[in-house]
């Protein structure tokens, strides 16, 4: 066992080298001891470089490439654990994505990029996305969480579009839905009957967590703002 | 009132000749690859009739240099805006330099204070407000959601609340194919639209700005073309190469333009913005959107086409020190660089919330920038020559001559909102602050200044095709 393998993990996730980063993961699967520790190490780094970001001593583009690297090394870990049959924990699973109506694709992404790394299972259906195809993916992949995003003022209908959608077929206790985007404030969260709303990609991590940590089932009377 | 708008002659130059000839050139080649999406059938079809290769597939549309050449060289220099008033009509292009306001998602309500979403009176009100400030010469519309209309048919509530509410030229914004029923009011009102159309960097169009190109060019009504690439986001993090992509995705809705209306007018628009990279958040009030006015007036002149910036802005969030500065920076810029259409007046934190403390404001360094470009006027009465040798050393002054008389107010800007008053005069009227005399000026102006009269059969009219256009989108 080599036991730099680790240290030279995280050392290659702070320097943003991706490739790096893969080679290394590759490297302890094949061994396979330390395959947890290494998935662990960078759990903790990450959320470290996401108090950074918090406290601005670190900026966007350093979070999200660190992010990245990490979701490339993760991704290769947990093939390892899979393959041997072994469960891969997540703290629940959010479908994502950008609705109808509107093209803008990176805040949503960001978004992801964060929760996946916080732990979360995500499954991004991109931009554009009508109400049925959220619906859809969420009852294929047993969603906790449905987040609809919307940069522009005219993507707000398609958000509430999705509420109805729930409400109509009778799913609106199943999921929590929050909403995230340029179109969004406090009181269009409270109007339309969203679960929550995060300002920032940080606060949207926060948010899920907070969403499945608490003891009321969707839909909640107030939503939660992180 | 007719609309004094202002002129540019010695505009100020940023970017050299053959830095120009740098980003056309790139430009040119990122429209040919990888090239432009459009996601709209009709658009692709018109695209690719015009000379285009379009992969049907991915929506992807390369541009072949020569199609593009033809194309700007198509496109008018200077072209004339039809306002139901003719003393409202504007001429964009060469010299011309006109403001107007800006558009957000909220406002600031006056009365609490806190931040709300507009409802149509808000609109109503705002829209009022630009209509009796003689700075704004044209009205973008204030608001670009309405809490209490129909929301397939914002578009047009939008534009119909705007024009039962001025007679000044107004834009009318691509929202959910909004741009056939905002012809049909226009052509009822009697006047031209300035079809609002903003691609989606990089390098896209979504389905309902390219269909708004076609609607609106098809009925003879010119649009402005703005492309917002936010640095190190959705476009490159430096400035060049931010200008660069804005140009090639302008560029890629001229060329629908053209191809469906050989000639319509065109504003090319700047709109790239820096994102702040400690918040994620867009820093619309960065000096670096006052490089891109400067650039974007250059780029357009290059063209000889129209330009435009879908700015200044401030990324405070109430109105104080820091959005007068970054607004001031910016307005500068854009009047000294002969932009010919720039939107400087009201707006909060981007494309957040309006306040009337912030319109009034903006109205006032608008108002600045104009004395500015009026110049200084040169010839044997106001150099005086004369009148100086009359009134020679101290003792002599020239508070009592009528070339005094004559000449100050027209030589010195009255400025509408400023304080100049002497200290205790300033004290006894209450040490009022700027923003809470802008506040009262603009309530003022709301409770005075009426909305313009319009035709009852025309507004039934509105009324009308209002409730068509909702019948057919539901």
């Amino acid at each position: 066992m080599n036991s730099k393998l680790i240290p030279e993990l995280k050392e290659a996730l702070l320097a943003y080298d991706e490739e790096r980063v893969r080679v290394l993961a590759e490297e302890i699967a094949r061994e396979g001891v330390q395959v947890r520790e290494a998935i662990d190490a960078m759990v903790i780094l990450i959320r470290g470089l996401g108090d950074q970001f918090e406290r601005t001593e670190i900026f966007l583009p350093e979070l999200i490439i660190s992010a990245e690297c990490m979701k490339a090394g993760m991704a290769i870990l947990e093939k390892h654990l899979t393959g041997k049959g072994e469960q891969v924990s997540r703290q629940g699973t959010v479908v994502l994505g950008t609705v109808r109506g509107d093209l803008h694709d990176i805040g949503k992404t960001l978004v992801g990029t964060m929760l996946s790394v916080g732990g979360f299972a995500v499954h991004d259906l991109g931009t554009d996305v009508r109400a049925e195809r959220f619906l859809e993916e969420a009852e294929r992949v047993g969603a906790d969480i449905i987040g609809a995003s919307s940069l522009i003022t005219t993507g707000r209908p398609s958000q509430r579009e999705l509420l109805e959608l729930l409400a109509a077929s009778g799913q609106r206790q199943k999921y929590y839905i929050i909403i995230g985007g340029g179109a969004v404030t406090e009181n269009w969260v409270s109007e339309i009957g969203a679960d929550g709303f995060a300002r920032s990609a940080g606060g949207a991590v926060k948010l899920c967590q907070t969403l499945l940590g608490s003891k009321f089932p969707a839909p909640l009377t107030d939503p939660v703002i992180c | 009132m007719t609309i004094k708008g202002y002129s540019c002659r010695r505009p100020l130059e940023l970017l050299s000749s053959d830095e120009l000839e740098e980003i056309h050139q790139g430009s040119l080649a990122v429209l040919e690859d990888p090239g432009v999406v459009f996601e709209d059938r009709e658009a692709l079809e018109i695209l690719a009739r015009g000379g285009c290769r379009v992969d049907q597939s991915r929506n992807l549309v390369q541009f072949p240099t020569s199609l593009v050449e033809s194309c700007i060289e198509q496109s008018p220099e200077m072209f004339t805006l039809r306002a139901r008033n003719p003393e409202y009509d504007l001429i964009f292009g060469g010299e011309t330099v006109y403001f107007g306001n800006f558009a957000t998602r909220d406002l600031i309500d006056p009365g609490t204070g806190l931040r709300r979403s507009p409802l149509i009176n808000d609109l109503a009100d705002f829209t009022r407000l630009c209509d009796a400030l003689d700075q704004v010469h044209f009205i973008i519309q204030p608001f670009a959601y309405l809490q209490n209309a129909p929301a397939r048919a914002l578009g047009e509530w939008i534009y119909a609340t705007v024009v039962r509410n001025t007679e000044k030229i107004t834009n009318g914004p691509s929202f959910f194919g909004s741009a056939p029923g905002i012809v049909r009011i226009a052509q009822t009102v009697g006047q031209d639209v300035l079809g609002g159309i903003c691609a989606a960097s990089p390098l896209t169009y979504p389905a309902d700005q390219a269909q708004g190109i076609i609607a609106f060019t098809r009925s003879n009504n010119p649009v402005l073309i703005l492309s917002g690439p936010s640095m190190g986001a959705t476009g490159p993090a430096t400035v060049a190469g931010s200008l660069l992509l804005q140009n090639a995705e302008i560029l890629a809705g001229l060329v629908l333009a053209q191809l469906v209306n050989p000639g319509i007018g065109v504003i090319y628009t700047g709109y790239f913005t820096p994102m702040d990279m400690r918040y994620g958040t867009m820093a619309g009030g960065a000096i670096e959107v006052g490089l891109g006015a400067v650039a974007t007036a250059q780029m357009a002149r290059r063209y000889r086409i129209p330009s435009g910036g879908w700015f200044p802005m401030t990324d405070a969030k109430i109105p104080d020190a820091q959005s007068t500065y970054e607004k001031t920076a910016q307005i500068m810029l854009c009047a000294l660089a002969g932009l010919n259409f720039s939107i400087p007046i009201g707006g909060h934190e981007n494309e957040s919330a309006h306040s009337l403390e912030q319109i009034m404001i903006d109205h006032e360094v608008c108002a600045m920038a104009g004395r500015y470009l009026d110049g200084v006027r040169v010839d044997r009465t106001t150099l005086a020559v004369d009148l100086i040798r009359e009134v020679g050393p101290i003792p002599g002054n020239y508070l009592s001559k009528r070339h005094t008389l004559k000449w100050w107010p027209q030589e010195y800007l009255i400025s509408p909102l400023s304080n100049k008053e002497p200290f205790d005069r300033w004290e006894k009227g209450g040490c009022r602050a700027t923003a809470e005399v802008a506040r009262e000026r603009a309530l003022e102006i709301l409770c005075t200044h009426p909305a313009p009269n319009l035709d009852p059969g025309v507004d039934r009219e509105i009324a009308r095709i209002l409730e068509a256009v909702e019948k057919e989108k539901v």
